[in-house]
């Protein structure tokens, strides 16, 4: 039973835990509550969806969603929020901005995909894997497997590559970093590809698990959200960690309570969090707000 | 004409909601996303009220009063403790709990089922069950909280929720305990939406969970967006705007199905464009 607990909130987390760190690497450079991650996500999956309907082969569907994804956090950042920004709009002129971005995007895929839920294929439940004491579906094991890997990859390259240096840089501070001659732009627009990728994988795999739907995207961006922030913003292994941590609590909460007041769980402990600990969970001091 | 009275009494009652939004928002600058909340349990209230405990209509307005100043009292000691973006966010987040309770607590709110026949209003024995009484009696207090907001905008009250809302650091420093002004006027806000809240419940005479969505408090928040942030006219003339959108595309000819796809479509355009070029709304006096 424990164990059985242990392993779905691993399995839960890890699906929050990319989007938290999305989410974190986005917020680094591009600081202000960005409403349209969730729909980066839910982009990747439905273009997989549509291609697989196309019958392309696995490998190439992957590739060309991660690329759309990708490209679609891109444009948005260059696009609009960039812009903006250099017009001077505030973190909540931005969020209101991506707000409607958002608004935008779940109807236009509702009016070529329908509100309907689709799932990209059936190897959630055909291919099980058993590990001693019970039963898992492969693609959630694949989607533990992606956020481990993402969570080592973006750790090393935040710390050991040049570019990964830059990044840090312009979080700590965009001005100083301008001054001494970084590209700011082609930096923001870097970690809007790579998270674009990161929520493209995600968008899939949640499409493979659970499957799609127009207004997935708000979900996917609270869980991940929630997770960043109750585990410290300010830090990536902050982010996959609280990502963990609520799925922990959610989980505990449901089975003490039931499975319907996920979302309420999960939105107590946010604004607990936020009001008791604002710095996060793994943070020492400095407060964020 | 029957079609026109039903515009209007939609019109009066997303007036009151915007107003009373635009009390928190405009006013004292606190962007909250949570007056769906508030809007739903004021329908709830009468909704219960109404049906469950067989009281008239204006005594379940009070009962929708009493549980949203108490509610917002305790969410508004949370929420002071935040500022902008994260006001907001927590402010969304509050809107969501409060939607999941509504949807989840199937003994009093009958869930997703919703709550059916409720009542029209009863004043001394004279019912209103036509709609253009329904519509007289809406706009009663549509401009009742109209002139409450004027009035509040115009008292020493209202200049210092604006000065707060300008810097609020400032206003503490001189002497104003900012905490007590940004609590009341949230309570005050709750407790109009409340009765906003009311007046749609009567009116549909059903109500379930997914009308007081998160979504409907993003779109009072673009009503405000559009017709000007800390403006009474412009709440009035934003929620002029949008009520008349949907209709404007249904005589276009549209299929329901894609006219309420567009519709949601053109508020995110016309959020993401106010907010390029025109942040503060178009009659509006606050810039974000």
């Amino acid at each position: 039973m424990l164990l059985h607990l242990l392993i779905n909130t691993l399995i839960v987390g890890s699906g929050y835990a990319l989007v938290a760190m999305a989410f974190r690497l986005m917020n680094s450079v591009s600081p202000f509550f960005n409403m349209t991650i969730g729909a980066i996500a839910v982009l990747g999956g439905y273009i997989a969806y549509a291609l697989l309907g196309f019958g392309l082969p696995l490998y190439l569907v992957v590739i060309i969603s991660l690329l759309a994804s990708s490209l679609f956090s891109g444009l948005l950042e260059i696009g609009i929020y960039t812009p903006m920004r250099k017009h001077g709009a505030s973190p909540m002129v931005l969020m209101v901005a991506s707000l409607g971005v958002y608004t935008i995007f779940e109807s236009v895929i509702h009016l070529i995909f329908g509100s309907q839920y689709q799932t990209l294929g059936s190897i959630s439940t055909s291919h099980m894997l058993n590990i001693g004491f019970m039963e898992i579906p492969l693609v959630q094991l694949l989607i533990i497997i992606t956020s481990f890997v993402v969570w080592i990859f973006l750790n090393y390259y935040l710390h050991h590559t040049f570019m990964g240096k830059k990044i840090r840089a312009v979080n700590d501070s965009a001005t100083l970093a301008d001054i001494i001659g970084l590209k700011n732009n082609q930096i923001i627009l870097t970690v809007a590809f790579l998270t674009g990728i990161i929520l493209g994988l995600d968008g899939i795999l949640v499409g493979y698990d659970t499957g799609l739907e127009p207004t997935l995207g708000f979900n996917l961006l609270f869980k991940g959200m929630i997770g960043a922030i109750i585990g410290g913003i300010a830090t990536l292994n902050g982010a996959f960690f609280g990502a963990m941590f609520l799925a922990l609590a959610e989980n505990v909460g449901v089975a003490l309570f039931a499975s319907e007041w996920r979302d309420l769980i999960a939105f107590v402990i946010f604004i607990a969090f936020l009001s008791l600990r604002p710095q996060g969970i793994f943070q020492k001091k400095e407060n964020n707000q | 004409m029957e079609y026109l009275i039903n515009l209007a009494i939609l019109f009066s009652i997303y007036s009151m909601l915007a107003l009373s939004l635009n009390m928190v928002i405009g006013m004292s600058g606190l962007v909250s996303l949570a007056q769906a909340a508030f809007y739903g349990i004021g329908a709830y209230a009468t909704a219960i009220g109404m049906t469950s405990l067989g009281l008239g209509f204006f005594t379940t307005i009070l009962l929708g009063i009493v549980i949203n100043v108490a509610i917002a009292f305790v969410v508004g000691k949370i929420l002071a403790r935040f500022q902008y973006d994260y006001y907001a966010i927590v402010s969304a987040g509050l809107s969501v709990i409060v939607f999941s309770i509504l949807l989840n607590w199937k003994k009093v709110t009958n869930g997703a089922l919703g709550i059916y026949g409720i009542g029209k209003p009863v004043v001394a024995g004279y019912a209103f069950y036509s709609n253009s009484a329904f519509l007289g009696l809406a706009l009663l207090f549509t401009a009742a909280i109209f002139a409450l907001y004027v009035w509040i905008d115009r008292s020493s009250f209202g200049r210092v929720l604006k000065a707060l809302r300008e810097d609020e650091r400032l206003t503490h420093v001189m002497g104003y305990k900012t905490k007590y002004y940004k609590s009341v006027i949230f309570v005050l806000s709750a407790a109009l939406s409340g009765i906003a809240g009311a007046f749609f419940a009567s009116y549909i005479a059903f109500i379930d969970p997914t009308t007081f969505q998160l979504k409907e408090g993003i779109f009072l928040f673009t009503i405000i967006i559009v017709g000007g942030l800390s403006s009474a006219v412009g709440s009035i003339v934003g929620a002029l705007i949008l009520i008349s959108l949907p209709e404007v595309l249904r005589f276009v000819g549209l299929p329901y199905e894609i006219a309420a796809q567009l519709q949601q479509i053109i508020y995110g355009a016309l959020l993401v464009l106010m907010m390029i070029f025109k942040p503060q709304g178009f009659f509006g006096k606050f810039r974000m």
